[in-house]
């Protein structure tokens, strides 16, 4: 278990450095961020004092290691179109990004889960017929389409609930389950094949000969086995959820990251885009090993390995 | 990176993208363009643009003399109700006077903030802090000043005020970009008695009036109180500014909204706002925003384009009103940066050829649902030199196309198109699409190549794609500075640089100071890039907004696609 | 290869009333044959099987794979309803028995699978897996369940504190005690085993094979083997049949089966099984031919396109089960 966590460790540390070096060159492959800085008469002259002044004079791996440096004192420069700290920038979002994060994922784990258990234990039924329905929809609708048509029902029609902002829990149940649209049909689908591969197995047959009540039979034997694929495949979609969805933001107007990653990257925002990408996706790393260790909990086997 | 470098990198940043003005030495007042040139990013972002329900407005003339406070109007009731605005963004939306990006931010810094002078509903240049204007010399410009102004805490603006707003302004960390300008031009501002400042520029400012919000809408640089500034810190400015404006700001949420009130001190009493609160709030897509409007969670909604205006005009407590003109879109030929090139774009018949080829009122009536095309030049009716038989927009004509193409010995050639999505002018990718199948029928050939937009103006700054490409821009008004920018050889979009006689005349314009001399060669240089069919333009389009039935009236600034002028909203 | 025990022969339907029987029981599936169309097919996975098991015996039952065993099991087990005919637990048809009669089947009979992998839930501990059919089924006290575990786990040769392990801790062998500790918790009168040491290493097959037949006399438990390989079979059971494509062939005292066996199939099977040469271990290849497809039986005798000695009739007539000498049944038209 010790050299599990261990080794883990390890290859974590070894995938933040990674990122580093991905985040640093992928930013300047958006563009020369004094093209969109400096007006086009301006002289060379002007130029390169521009470049001086942003630091983009400096070599490549000088300016890599300024970077680095930056990472470890928590200072990862000034947003070149908020002329902030890109830190304090990104920080001030992430927040409202995690936590429809958050919401997005109970909804889609709760709806796939149980549409998905119910598909399972009604095999070939009309319930599974009609959930097998539902989950393939909700792949094929993109999820602005699911967005708009939530507001048209609840917003418009209905005035029930409030079209967009971030105010209350009320405002957050459409943007979660547009968001967490596309994920709760994949694991609804999942937990039902999942599911079905469990309750073929003998222990489940044995289980129901030794006359195990079958609600104890599907949580209690089937769905504790199921849950690793269903896990992992809820800890990809936990990447999407917690990198902001654009569309889902530019919709409901939601304050989060996806919007301002993206003006970051056309303004070419370097420290900006450096920033958001390097936090979260360390975040997410993290995130990841989390999980990880909550597997071997989970599953014995793991454990030992 | 350091702090103190965030002067030099967002000094221009955003002008950059849009035209940046020649400063030019000519020593003139310039004060008869009236400019509707904000030096903010458009393009950036969804445009819609206003249409001038303009009534000429209750303030002066534009002239340097004084028209005063006597045009207040006379009943100013209590300022009441409330209302709720989406727009689809506010840019880098700060609250501090001294950090106001132009552009997109406009909603801010028109209800909250002035300069010296500012445009009115006819987007013609007003005093507004300053009472008149003097010029002494081409390189001197003495203000002076409005009596009895108040800040919304009702303290009075001094002189003192003006002067350290002026250095807050160009050393507010970071920069507004507009400020760039200003602090590369002025050699300093001094207060030369209990009501004038006297500011002196490095060249002769003939254009630079621009900057000093003497022309149309411009700025100059907004004003605020150095006593409050002290007295809440640098930090709580950010969140608690002040200003002059006819709303105050309330409360700034980044990303979310920001909150005005009414300013009932307002100096010009027929501009005392008659709703006493105003939100501003984000909506980024229109889709929400129409949601919006019909929920009743918005009273006013901006950047309602073609089709989805159609499912609002059953709604009958839903109205749509527009600013027209707010866009032109035009389609350059870019062989011609190259002086050594020996493409058949030089030959003007080819040009007229393929203007001719295209047929502007399909495109007007059937992509961009408007009535008619607009002229083939860049240029707008409410700009100065403009005469609207002076540029009428060609008839479509295949065959005589068709002949000038064989003329010109071009058929079956093949030109690279350049393509972007642009939020200030709709559909230029289906547009581009229309222009090449009409060029197809008269044997000429394209490959559209579509870009990213920032990518694009990088390149078209850059003068590097050959081939043709459109560009859009928005509304203004001061022909002075479109010629300029757009026909001088260097200048930021200029696809004229090798035409000598267009060259010549704009150094002549450059050093008239005569107003009515300069509207000739205005007319003059835009009457040359017609007959020599420099230009494809598109038609002009309009910018809409849907309102709610609470809103009785709005009356808006010519040209403006932002949502200005909240002051005249009546409930 | 031992003789067997002498427990009490007894032939079908004779004697006292049997633990479990099945009455002329078969079970058909229907399968949807490819294309949207797709006529349902009958596919006969049981035919018209009768068989019966005496308290504290073995029935031993073999035949190659695909020739109804698993089904068989299921019925067996109240797995599955049978398509006609009866399953019958102490007399009672088990598909008519009230909650209490329910109850105390599950009580009465369990299995042990061929795989022991699968057949032990991965995120269970020893105990829970072992007590699980005490929580159910008794009202025992925790202690009361505790210490029943652990005569259990010593009864199959576990140590205490295996308890408290999880089944990938063990090897197969191991899991398959852990198995049986479980089909044995409730004192069942019949445990079904489904191939039990087919998946174990051939060394340890015997030491399972040993406990079993320990445990059945310890405490009279009834077992159904079901087998593919006759070896083990013998060395368990006291009667033996031998089922082919859903039928049953011959069924006979085990002496009776192996001393004299007199359906081809049976001697095919013989045949294959009892030189211990390697690679004859397996029924892989006893026999020329294919195993035809359940769905599209032969007429007559279904053992006939493999039979050596078949003769027209058999393609006529189908055979049934008789009895040719006392308890032994076959089903074959030459056989007298």
């Amino acid at each position: 278990m010790t050299g599990y966590i261990v080794s883990r460790l390890i290859q974590t540390l070894v995938t933040i450095v990674g990122i580093s070096v991905v985040v640093f060159f992928l930013a300047r492959l958006s563009g020369d961020a004094t093209a969109l800085l400096i007006p086009p008469e301006a002289t060379a002259e002007d130029r390169e004092a521009l470049k001086e002044s942003l630091g983009l004079d400096d070599p490549l791996p000088v300016q890599y290691g300024i970077f680095v440096k930056g990472i470890i004192t928590g200072d990862f420069g000034d947003s070149f179109r908020f002329g902030e700290p890109a830190l304090d920038v990104f920080l001030d979002r992430f927040p409202n990004t995690l936590k429809l994060a958050a919401a997005s994922a109970v909804v889609a784990l709760l709806g796939g889960v149980s549409v998905g258990v119910l598909g399972a234990i009604r095999a070939g039924g009309f319930v599974d017929r009609l959930t097998t329905v539902i989950a393939l929809l909700g792949q094929a609708i993109p999820s602005f389409l699911i967005g708009i048509m939530l507001i048209l029902f609840f917003a418009v029609e209905l005035r029930w609930l409030p079209t967009s902002g971030m105010a209350g829990p009320k405002t957050f149940i459409m943007p979660a389950i547009a968001s967490a649209w596309y994920s709760m049909a994949a694991l609804t689908r999942m937990t039902r094949s999942s599911m079905l591969d469990v309750m073929e197995t003998d222990y489940i047959r044995l289980a129901r000969l030794k006359g195990v009540p079958e609600r104890a039979v599907i949580w209690k034997h089937a769905f504790r086995n199921a849950l690793v694929p269903i896990l992992s495949l809820f800890s990809l979609q936990i990447i999407f959820f917690v990198s902001g969805s654009v569309v889902i933001e530019q919709i409901f107007a939601w304050p989060g990251i996806g919007q301002l990653t993206i003006q970051a990257i056309f303004s070419r925002d370097y420290p900006l885009v450096q920033t958001i990408v390097f936090v979260t996706s360390t975040f997410l790393v993290l995130l990841n090993l989390g999980v990880d260790l909550l597997y071997a909990v989970i599953d014995p086997r793991i454990r030992l390995a | 990176m350091e702090r103190d470098n965030y002067w030099t990198r967002n000094m221009r940043r955003r002008i950059g993208r849009r035209g940046f003005l020649q400063t030019s030495g000519v020593a003139a007042t310039g004060l008869a363009a009236a400019a509707a040139f904000g030096c903010g990013s458009d393009d950036d972002d969804e445009t819609t643009t206003a249409t001038a329900t303009g009534t000429a407005s209750a303030t002066g003339t534009a002239t340097g003399s004084a028209t005063g406070t006597s045009t207040a109007s006379a009943t100013a009731a209590k300022p009441a109700g409330s209302i709720k605005v989406s727009v689809a963004t506010l840019q880098e939306q700060s609250a501090s006077p001294f950090f106001q990006t132009g552009g997109l931010s406009s909603p801010i810094y028109f209800h909250a903030y002035e300069g010296f002078f500012g445009g009115d509903l006819a987007a013609k240049s007003t005093p507004r802090l300053a009472l008149s204007m003097e010029q002494p010399e081409p390189t001197t410009i003495t203000f002076k000043l409005r009596p009895g102004v108040k800040f919304w805490d009702g303290t009075d603006v001094t002189a003192e005020d003006i002067k350290w707003s002026f250095d807050a302004y160009v050393g507010n960390n970071p920069p507004a970009p507009p400020s760039a300008k200003i602090k590369n031009s002025v050699t300093s501002v001094d207060i030369t008695g209990t009501d004038t400042i006297t500011i002196k520029f490095k060249t002769p400012v003939v254009f630079q009036m621009e900057e000093m919000g003497v022309t149309g809408v411009s700025r100059g640089w907004p004003v605020s109180s150095r006593a409050h500034y002290e007295k809440v810190g640098a930090e709580g400015f950010k969140s608690q500014p002040m200003g002059t404006g006819p709303f105050a700001v309330k409360e700034n949420k980044v990303g979310q909204y920001i909150d005005l009130v009414a300013n009932e001190l307002y100096w010009n009493k027929a501009w005392v706002p008659r709703v006493q609160n105003v939100r501003l709030n984000i909506v980024p897509d229109q889709q929400t925003r129409i949601a919006q409007i019909k929920t009743g969670e918005a009273d006013i909604i901006e950047g309602i384009i073609g089709p989805a205006a159609e499912t609002l005009k059953n709604e009958s407590s839903i109205k749509i009103v527009k600013t027209d003109n707010t866009a032109q879109m035009t389609v350059r030929f870019q062989d011609l940066w190259d002086p050594a090139t020996t493409s058949v774009q030089k030959d003007p018949r080819f040009r007229e050829a393929m203007k001719l080829a295209v047929d502007q009122e399909s495109i007007a009536k059937n992509l961009l649902k408007l009535g008619a095309p607009g002229p083939d030049i860049l240029v707008f009716p409410n700009s100065t030199g403009y005469d609207a038989n002076m540029f009428k927009p060609l008839k479509r004509d295949v065959a005589k196309a068709k002949d000038l193409i064989k003329q010109a010995g071009a058929e079956g050639q093949e030109f690279r198109l350049g393509s972007y999505s642009s939020s200030s002018y709709p559909m230029i990718p289906e547009i581009m699409q229309a222009y090449a199948s009409f060029w197809k029928e008269i044997g000429i050939n394209t490959k559209i190549e579509t870009k990213e937009s920032g990518a694009y103006f990088t390149d078209f700054q850059a003068k590097t794609p050959r081939g043709l490409g459109p560009i859009s821009f928005p509304n203004f008004s001061n022909g002075g500075i479109l010629l300029v920018t757009y026909y001088k050889k260097g200048g930021a979009y200029a696809t004229t640089d090798n035409d000598d006689e267009i060259q010549a005349l704009i150094g002549k314009l450059e050093t008239e100071i005569d107003p009515k001399a300069q509207e000739e060669l205005i007319k003059q240089g835009l009457k040359l890039a017609y007959d020599k069919h420099y230009f494809i333009a598109a038609p002009y389009v309009e910018s809409q907004w849907a309102i709610s039935s609470k809103i009785k009236s709005w009356e808006r600034q010519a040209g403006l696609p932002y949502v200005n002028s909240l002051q005249t909203v009546t409930l | 290869m031992t003789t067997s025990p002498a427990s009490t022969v007894t032939a079908p339907k004779a004697g006292d009333t049997p633990l479990i029987e099945l009455l002329n029981v078969t079970k058909v599936y229907t399968v949807r044959a490819g294309g949207f169309r797709g006529q349902g097919r009958q596919l006969r996975a049981v035919d018209g099987v009768s068989l019966s098991v005496p308290a504290a015996t073995t029935l031993g039952l073999v035949g190659e794979s695909g020739c109804g065993k698993t089904t068989l099991s299921r019925l067996l087990l109240r797995q599955e309803p049978p398509t006609t005919g009866e399953v019958r637990y102490a007399g009672k048809n088990v598909w008519s028995m009230g909650r209490g009669g329910q109850k105390d089947f599950h009580r009465q009979v369990s299995a042990v699978f061929q795989d022991p992998y699968s057949s032990l839930n991965p995120r269970h501990r020893v105990r829970e897996i072992v007590t699980e059919p005490l929580m159910v089924n008794s009202g025992m006290s925790r202690h009361d369940r505790e210490e029943k575990l652990q005569s259990l786990l010593s009864d199959v040769g576990l140590p205490p504190a295996a308890a408290g392990l999880y089944p990938h801790e063990f090897s197969g062998g191991q899991r398959q005690r852990i198995a049986i500790a479980r089909a044995i918790a409730l004192n069942p009168g019949l445990v079904v085993l489904d191939e039990p040491v087919s998946a174990l290493d051939v060394s340890i097959r015997a030491q399972i094979l040993n406990l079993l037949k320990e445990l059945q006399e310890r405490h009279q438990i009834a077992y159904v083997f079901i087998a593919h390989d006759l070896a083990a079979v013998e060395h368990m059971s006291d009667q033996m049949a031998v089922m082919y494509l859903g039928a049953l062939v011959e069924y006979a005292p085990v002496e009776g089966l192996y001393g004299n066996p007199l359906h081809p199939y049976t001697k095919a099977l013989l045949l294959a099984s009892q030189p211990p040469q390697p690679g004859k271990m397996s029924l892989e290849a006893p026999l020329s031919g294919e195993v035809p497809s359940p769905l599209n039986l032969p007429s007559g005798c279904r053992f006939r396109t493999r039979c050596p000695i078949a003769e027209a009739r058999c393609a006529e007539l189908s055979p049934q089960l008789r009895e040719v000498r006392p308890g032994h049944y076959v089903s074959c038209h030459l056989v007298n």
